[in-house]
C-alpha cells in the first residue's frame, strides 16, 4: 500500500467543496432527525433505533465516485504510474484510502448517535448493538469500496455514478422479470423448483455486490449462516480489486493526440 | 553562427552566466553550491535507480496503430539513444514524437518491435525509476499547492522522507519557481509556472534518462533560457536526454544528434558536433553614420567571399556564403577594408536550413 497515493486521495476529497458539503450534510442528516425522534417520542429509547448500516453505503458512495476515473479523466494517472508504484499497489491503496474514509466517518455517525442515546438514557452507554452496528458499517465501507473502485477503473470522470445507476436498474428489472416468472409458473402449476433458485441466487448476487452487508449479531454467536456473507464479501473484494488492477495493466494512457 | 562564435568570441547568453544550480549526477561530485548540494544529496538517494547498468535506450523496429489499425503513428521505427547523449526529434505535428515517447514510458503497449531502456522493458519498475518525464500537456491535481505536488512525487518516487523537503525545495530553485509561489495552488500558476513545475517533477528523483516533450512550451523568454541552460548543465552531468522540440534553435544547442521522424518513421538523422561546411544566410549590419563608405563598396568588398547579394541597403545587407570558413574571410575583409560592422547575425541556423531543406526534397518527391 502506498501512503503517498491514501493521503492524496482524501485530500484531493477535502479540497472538493462540493463533496465535503454532502459528506456534512450525510452525517448531521441522520443525526438531526435520530435527536428530534427520540427527544419528542414518547417511546422510550432502545438500542435498536440507531440508523441502519446502510448508511455507510452513501457514506463509501461519496468517497469513492470517480475515485480513479478523476484522475483518468485528468490525465494525473499517467505521471502515477509512470514512477516506481504497481498498478496493483496502486489500486489496493485508492480501495484502502476509501474505505477507511468512509468507515471513520460513518462509524463517526452511529458514534453520535449512540451518544444522543446514552444522554437520554444512560443504560444504552454500554449496548452493545452499537459495537455491532459500527462493525457491520466498516464491513460494508470496505465491501462497497471494492465494488466501486472497480467501476471507477472501467470508466472516466464520474461515469462510475452511471455505471452504477445502472446496475441498480438492472437489479429492479430483473427483481421485477423474476416475480413476474414466479407468479406465472405458480399460476400454470408448473414445477418452479429450478426457477426459484436460480431467482435466488440471481438476487443473491446483485445484494451481495451491491450490499455485502454481514449481520454482526449472526456473525458473533458463531452460525454457520454468517459464513455465506463473510464469504461473499471476500469474494467481491477480491473479484473487484483483481478487475481493476487487470483493467488498469491493460488500458493505455497517452499524451498524444488521438 | 559557429562562425560567427569564432570571430567574436563565446556566446554571451545571459542564461550562461544565470545562478541556475547545477543538476549533480550521482556519478559526479556536487559542486560547492548549496543547492547543488541538496541536489547532490537527491543524487545520492537516487542510487536507487542505479541497480541497471546504463545501456541506453535502444528501439527496434516498434509499429503503433490506433483506432484498431487504423491510424499508423509509428511504423517500423528504430533508433538508438547512448548513455549521456542528447537526442532531439525534430518533425511535423502529427508525426509520431509524443506515441514514441509514450511508448518509451510505457505509456503505450507497442503493436510490434521492442523497446529496452538499460535493458530492461520500459514499464519495469526498475526502469522507471531511471526515467523522467515531462508531457507537452501537462495535467496537475490542481487543487495542491507547487511543493505538494512535488512532495507527492518525490514520495511516489520512493525517495526519503528526510530529504523530501529540501530535495523538492532544490529542484523548485534549479527551475526559477520563485519561493512565493510554492505555497499557491497549481490552479493559479500561469502557463510557463506550470511548465516550471512539470520540469522540476521530471527531475525528482534523480532520473538517468530525461524524457522531454516541448519543455519551453508556453514558457516567457526568460523562461527559454533557463530550460536551454538547465538541459545543458544536465547533459554536462551526465544525464541522457531525449527532446522533443519545435524550437530548433534549442535542439542545436542541446543535442549531439537528431532525429527526423515522419509520418511515423526516422526520414533522416544528423549528428550535430559534426562539422558540416554548407550555405549561410547573414545579416550583416554597420554603421552608416559613421563612415564614408557605401553600399557599392560593400558590394565591392563582400563580392569576392559571398555567393549571392540577396538585400542590401544603406547600413545592413543580406547575403549568403559557401560556408563558415567564407563567412569568416568576409568579416575578415570587411574589418580590413575599414567597414564598422555592428552585428553579424545568421538568418537561419543549421537545423533550421536542414528542416526547410527535408521540406522542399518530400514537396518536391
Amino acid at each position: 500500500m502506498n501512503r503517498a497515493v491514501c493521503i492524496t486521495t482524501w485530500r484531493e476529497f477535502k479540497a472538493n467543496k462540493v463533496r465535503v458539503i454532502l459528506l456534512t450534510l450525510l452525517f448531521l442528516g441522520p443525526i438531526v432527525m435520530f435527536t428530534l425522534q427520540r427527544c419528542g417520542s414518547p417511546e422510550a429509547l432502545n438500542a435498536d433505533m440507531l440508523s441502519h448500516p446502510m448508511m455507510a453505503s452513501f457514506f463509501t458512495l461519496l468517497w469513492a465516485s470517480g475515485v480513479i476515473g478523476r484522475e483518468v479523466q485528468n490525465g494525473t494517472i499517467a505521471l502515477v504510474l509512470a514512477r516506481p508504484i504497481t498498478i496493483a499497489n496502486y489500486v489496493v491503496s485508492k480501495w484502502f484510502a476509501v474505505g477507511f474514509a468512509a468507515s471513520l466517518c460513518s462509524v463517526e455517525a452511529v458514534f453520535c448517535e449512540h451518544i444522543i442515546s446514552a444522554v437520554n438514557c444512560p443504560a444504552l452507554l454500554w449496548a452493545p448493538e452499537f459495537l455491532g452496528n459500527g462493525l457491520e458499517r466498516i464491513i460494508l465501507c470496505f465491501g462497497t469500496a471494492a465494488f466501486l473502485v472497480f467501476l471507477s477503473s472501467l470508466v472516466s470522470g464520474l461515469k462510475d455514478l452511471a455505471l452504477l445507476a445502472g446496475f441498480g436498474f438492472m437489479f429492479v428489472l430483473y427483481s421485477a422479470f423474476a416475480h413476474t416468472v414466479y407468479q406465472l409458473t405458480s399460476f400454470l402449476h408448473f414445477d418452479n423448483n429450478f426457477a426459484l433458485y436460480f431467482g435466488r441466487i440471481i438476487e443473491n448476487l446483485f445484494t451481495a455486490i451491491l450490499f455485502p452487508y454481514v449481520p454482526m449479531s449472526v456473525f458473533l454467536t458463531g452460525s454457520y449462516f454468517a459464513y455465506g456473507p463473510v464469504i461473499a464479501l471476500f469474494t467481491l473484494i477480491t473479484f473487484c480489486l483483481s478487475s481493476a488492477i487487470w483493467v488498469l495493466t491493460h488500458r493505455e494512457f497517452s499524451y498524444a493526440a488521438d | 553562427m559557429r562562425a560567427l562564435e569564432e570571430v567574436t568570441g563565446p556566446n554571451n547568453d545571459p542564461a550562461t552566466n544565470s545562478s541556475a544550480v547545477s543538476h549533480t549526477a550521482a556519478n559526479k561530485p556536487a559542486t560547492n553550491n548549496p543547492a547543488a548540494i541538496a541536489v547532490g544529496s537527491l543524487g545520492v538517494a537516487g542510487c536507487a535507480g542505479g541497480e541497471l547498468k546504463p545501456a541506453g535506450i535502444v528501439v527496434s523496429g516498434i509499429t503503433k496503430t490506433y483506432k484498431g489499425g487504423k491510424v499508423k503513428a509509428l511504423n517500423n521505427l528504430s533508433l538508438e539513444v547512448k548513455p549521456g547523449e542528447a537526442l532531439g526529434l525534430v518533425g511535423p505535428n502529427g508525426a509520431g514524437k509524443t506515441t514514441l515517447l509514450s511508448c518509451l514510458m510505457g505509456f503505450l503497449n507497442v503493436d510490434s518491435g521492442s523497446i529496452l531502456v538499460d535493458g530492461e522493458a520500459p514499464d519495469a519498475l526498475v526502469t522507471r525509476r531511471v526515467l523522467g518525464y515531462l508531457p507537452e500537456r501537462l495535467t496537475f491535481d490542481r487543487w495542491m499547492t507547487g511543493r505538494d505536488y512535488m512532495q507527492y512525487h518525490h514520495e511516489l518516487a520512493g525517495m526519503p522522507e528526510a530529504t523530501r523537503k529540501i530535495d523538492c525545495e532544490a529542484l523548485l530553485e534549479k527551475v526559477e519557481l520563485h519561493p512565493s509561489t510554492w505555497s499557491v495552488a497549481v490552479k493559479k500558476y500561469s502557463r510557463g509556472m506550470l511548465q516550471r513545475l512539470g520540469f522540476a517533477q521530471a527531475l525528482v528523483g534523480n532520473p538517468r534518462y530525461l524524457l522531454l516533450d516541448e519543455p519551453a512550451s508556453g514558457m516567457d523568454p526568460h523562461g527559454v533560457l533557463i530550460v536551454r541552460q538547465l538541459l545543458k548543465t544536465l547533459k554536462e552531468d551526465g544525464l541522457t536526454i531525449l527532446l522533443n522540440s519545435h524550437q530548433l534553435d534549442q535542439i542545436e544547442k542541446v543535442c549531439d544528434r537528431v532525429i527526423f521522424i515522419k509520418s511515423g518513421t526516422v526520414s533522416r538523422v544528423e549528428d550535430l558536433n559534426e562539422k558540416v561546411e554548407q550555405e549561410e544566410h547573414l545579416l550583416i549590419r554597420w554603421l552608416a553614420s559613421a563612415t564614408a563608405l557605401s553600399k557599392d563598396d560593400f558590394g565591392r568588398v563582400a563580392q569576392k567571399e559571398c555567393l549571392a547579394i540577396t538585400e542590401i541597403n544603406s547600413d545592413f545587407a543580406r547575403v549568403s556564403t559557401a560556408g563558415s570558413a567564407a563567412t569568416v574571410n568576409l568579416i575578415k575583409a570587411l574589418v580590413t577594408a575599414n567597414f564598422p560592422i555592428s552585428e553579424v547575425r545568421p538568418e537561419d541556423t543549421r537545423l533550421e536550413r536542414l528542416f526547410i531543406n527535408s521540406s522542399q526534397e518530400e514537396r518536391s518527391a
